[in-house]
């Protein structure tokens, strides 16, 4: 393995302020990495030779004194629906394909500003809908443990090049946890800030009232570098000590979960409690309807979106997406706004809770990474759908427009990685990624590589 | 298709073409879905609950942020 590529963001600036390897020497070791994991079809689009071109002169900035910060010189990459200006922005669709965008998205423009270095854009499942990143136009991105399994989505090529560290961070976008997934299941730090913390200007939309866009990265600190770029913020200290943090588990909501997924969540609320922090159930009542409120809003608000495209070009999608987008169709406005509903009463019931609690822990999935075409997999004997299963957990924070971030916790049987969530009250994101940071000072989930890249 | 569904097979049909058997699945877990919902609000909801869409327009940041500035 490429030694320039085993450190977090902090250090690898560190580095290159002390002269150990320069910023094209960086980008060079990030370009060989793609090469090396192509077969993972991780980027839709490379721009070895504009990024070679920064990279210099990055390079030369550095050298004469100018520093634009932590990102300063870092290869980058974002999800095919966030607008680059002069690049090809196709969501990851045929519909879109030629589509060069005017200008780039805002949460671009703020990377460019911070001096990161864009290489390319990641795959995606197409315009975003969908958990697999099996995309009919532009193929399937593979898991970057397990090629024979999904990578989740729908920002999965995010999810894969964070793993392999073809870029030191990507973008993905979030609606119904399509950060929090490829995060989990590639074993990186993924961060889906509260709705509106991030502009979204520039990103193809999938469902607006739920759409968010954040970082990837293995280390929690590398996702917070790049949320503070993206926002302004600064990064919040890492505490010294949990000693009263307040941590809400929701019980047997949690527990229907793989034997392996149930253990990594048992040690770390052990960690948790060993490290002063205190845990207690807390109870939302009609939980159960997470998962239904989701799937309507997130079928209806994407058929408005895409009605005239449904109706001028069906055969343009893939068939997954277009009879999804179709089912939207087919949703009545109350249908919709009863689900909306159901997001105000269950937003209003995780507020309350936050009034005595700091973060609620859930998993991230009940299981890791499928196989490529698996529909079900077995939970203690019982039969769960991957989709179901993908937004069990995911739905509350997506529903109530709140930040959660998934962070790797461990590994199961078959060395797959497994992600825990945290999910905060509003304007908690600087304190999720510090928790998430103080957890990775005392553990390497984070830091394991994939075997192909570790060679 | 089952009589519950035809209503939102016809529905779709008036925007786009779609095969009804490629789609029946489909249509049948959307409506077992909002059917679980409507049964959830008839017991829990509030006449004065108002929808989601009305709190997160104004969770969306302004046009230019003060550090932009």
């Amino acid at each position: 393995m490429s030694t320039l590529l085993r450190f977090s963001i902090d250090e690898t600036a560190r580095r290159l302020r002390a002269g150990e390897f320069s910023v094209p020497e960086l980008l060079e070791a990030c370009l060989a990495r793609e090469a090396q994991t192509r077969e993972l079809n991780a980027y839709n689009a490379i721009w070895a030779e504009q990024a070679r071109a920064l990279a210099a002169a990055s390079q030369t900035q550095l050298e004469h004194g100018y520093d634009a910060g932590p990102l300063h010189g870092i290869p980058v990459a974002v999800k095919a629906n966030i607008a680059v200006a002069g690049e090809e922005m196709h969501a990851g669709s045929r519909i879109l394909a030629g589509n060069i965008a005017q200008q780039d998205a805002r949460v671009v423009k703020r990377l460019k500003q911070a001096g990161a270095i864009l290489i390319g854009t990641t795959n995606m499942h197409e315009f975003a809908w969908g958990g697999t990143t099996n995309n009919p136009h532009y193929g399937a991105s593979a898991n970057a443990w397990d090629r024979r399994r999904i990578p989740a989505g729908s920002s999965g090529g995010s999810g894969v090049a964070a793993a392999v560290r073809s870029a030191l961070a990507t973008l993905g976008t979030d609606t119904g946890g399509s950060i929090r997934l490829p995060a989990s299941m590639n074993g990186v730090t993924g961060l889906r800030p509260g709705v509106g913390r991030i502009a979204t200007d520039g990103v193809f939309p999938l469902a607006a009232s739920l759409d968010t866009v954040g970082p990837l990265a293995p280390w929690a600190s590398d996702c917070a570098r790049v949320y503070s770029a993206l926002t302004g913020e600064k990064a919040v200290a890492i505490p010294a000590s949990l000693r009263g943090l307040r941590v809400g588990l929701l019980g047997a909501y949690s527990e229907t979960v793989h034997p392996d997924v149930a253990q990594a969540y048992q040690a770390f609320t052990h960690w948790l409690s060993d490290a002063g922090a205190r845990c207690e159930n807390v109870a939302l009542s009609g939980l159960e309807e997470a998962v239904n409120a989701l799937v309507l809003i997130n079928l209806a608000e994407p058929a408005a979106l895409h009605s005239r495209w449904l109706q001028e070009r069906p055969q343009d999608y893939g068939d997954d997406v277009r009879l999804l987008l179709q089912t939207g169709l087919g949703i009545s406005a109350v249908e919709y706004l009863q689900a909306q509903r159901y997001r105000t009463l269950l937003r209003e019931q995780v507020l309350a809770a936050f009034r005595e609690l700091d973060v609620i822990l859930v998993p991230t999935l009940p299981f890791t990474a499928p196989l490529k075409g698996q529909e079900l997999v077995d939970i203690g004997g019982q039969q769960e759908s991957v989709l179901t299963g993908n937004m069990r957990f995911n739905a509350i924070a997506s529903l109530c427009a709140l930040p959660a971030l998934s962070f790797p916790a461990g590994f199961d049987r078959d060395g797959l990685p497994v992600g825990l969530q945290l999910i905060g009250p509003d304007g908690s994101e600087g304190r999720l990624l510090a928790l998430a940071a103080r957890f990775q000072q005392e553990s390497d989930y984070h830091t394991r590589t994939p075997l192909m890249v570790a060679r | 298709m089952d009589s519950h569904t035809t209503p939102r097979l016809l529905l779709i049909q008036q925007y786009t073409q779609t095969d009804a058997a490629q789609i029946a699945p489909l249509l049948e877990a959307c409506h077992t879905r909002a059917t679980a919902i409507h049964h959830f609000a008839l017991q829990h909801f509030s006449p004065l609950l108002q929808p989601a869409t009305v709190w997160v327009s104004p969770l969306h940041p302004p046009v230019s942020q003060e550090h932009e500035k």
